[in-house]
């Protein structure tokens, strides 16, 4: 496996192949989640763990899996490697297991992942597919942090449950509901498209 | 193995996803027990941390080993609720509650003195609001105030309750806090039936 292959496996989904703000993937958890640095961080660990894991399983085995149930064997796969991250965060982080609630669950249906798995992993060898889940799950991850940060701070005036801003701020109580995560991710994407893809092409 | 025999068509695919489910839901249900002990003894705890707060017992939540002393020495379950023992003789009694809020049920333990009017205070063992708004019902301003309380309360807005039935509500916050006031209410109406001494 040569290394340049290997490099832009992993820099493609962290920029210009970005799930988040160039494929628009995965939209309704990082609409869902943003609001609270904590409980994003520990999705995105979530997210992460099973793209990285689930793109590994099913590139080892991709060359027995029948054609015409690949989608029910990819789901399968995703669904267990969730249900661990679920019944983990249940045992050993149970506050945050809590707070997220179902969220956690819906990862199975995160269109990353299997976007992963049907586009990449049935298509390359195992090392390569665990360094484009690696990668994926970072360039999704980044992307909900920074926009969980901004939405948290100007929110609650918090970060990470630790008080930022003086008795001055006036918390824009929006930026945590639903339309704060609109408002964030779209700036965002104008941002990121604006200036910095632009200059690519 | 041909390509379009009838084995590898209808045959194999079922065999392969036979196989696949049983590996995975072994592996699912292998970590699902080996982590129950630990998952059950989480929610005892929550409880646990739960009726001593409602009761207005002084107590550290992280301390494991001190919530379960204390709430073994202190904590008797009746028919309905709990009588805890403070320290200074008295006794609190403590009900559970649910009903509905902005998103989902919200679970709650009240505490009441033995005049059952006056309230050690309120719990919440579980909710699903939203986070930086709602959520903020679980913070400790918002809980201790309802310590030393009369019902049935009225809400007003956050930072100005001075008489001994009103609570502040939070600010962005409003059909959280009015349905926390609800179900604390509806739970002080049943106090009466629910705690009979013998």
């Amino acid at each position: 496996m040569a290394k340049g292959v290997v490099k832009k496996t992993f820099l493609k989904p962290l920029g210009k192949d970005n799930p988040v703000f160039v494929q628009i993937l995965g939209i309704c958890s990082t609409l869902a989640v943003t609001n609270k640095l904590e409980n994003t961080v520990v999705m995105s660990m979530g997210v992460l763990f099973t793209t990285a894991l689930s793109g590994f399983t099913l590139s080892l085995i991709r060359r027995f899996i029948p054609g015409r149930i690949r989608m029910m064997v990819e789901t399968m796969v995703i669904a267990t490697y969730v249900i661990i991250v679920d019944i983990v965060l249940r045992a050993f982080y149970p506050d945050i297991w809590q707070q997220l609630g179902p969220y956690v669950g819906l990862i199975i249906t995160n269109c990353i992942i299997m976007g992963r798995a049907e586009a990449f992993a049935l298509n390359n060898p195992p090392g390569l597919s665990l360094v484009d889940g690696i990668s994926t799950g970072i360039g999704y991850s980044y992307v909900l942090i920074i926009i969980a940060f901004f939405r948290e701070l100007l929110g609650t005036g918090q970060l990470w449950n630790v008080q930022i801003f003086g008795d001055w701020w006036t918390n824009w109580s929006i930026m945590v509901m639903p339309p704060g995560a609109f408002f964030m991710l779209a700036i965002f994407i104008w941002i990121v498209k604006g200036a910095v893809i632009k200059e690519e092409q | 193995m041909k390509k379009d025999s009838f084995f590898a068509l209808r045959i194999y695919p079922l065999l392969f996803m036979g196989a696949v489910t049983v590996i995975c839901i072994t592996l699912v249900t292998g970590i699902f027990l080996s982590t129950e002990d630990r998952v059950r003894s989480n929610e005892l705890l929550f409880f646990r941390i739960a009726v001593l707060e409602a009761a207005g017992v002084e107590f550290s939540p992280d301390d494991y080993l001190q919530v379960q002393e204390i709430f073994e020495q202190r904590v008797v379950e009746e028919q309905g609720f709990y009588r805890v023992n403070l320290q200074d003789g008295e006794t609190s009694f403590v009900i559970s509650v649910t009903g509905a809020g902005l998103w989902g049920p919200i679970e709650m333990m009240l505490g009441f003195f033995e005049d059952l009017e006056t309230m050690t205070g309120i719990s919440i063992l579980s909710h699903n609001e939203t986070p930086g708004l709602g959520a903020r019902i679980e913070e400790a301003w918002f809980i201790e105030q309802f310590r030393g309380k009369q019902g049935p309360l009225t809400l007003v807005a956050e930072g100005t309750a001075d008489a001994p039935d009103e609570i502040d509500g939070i600010t962005g916050a409003t059909r959280t806090t009015v349905a926390v006031g609800e179900i604390v209410n509806r739970g002080i109406r049943q106090v009466p039936g629910t705690i009979k001494e013998e």
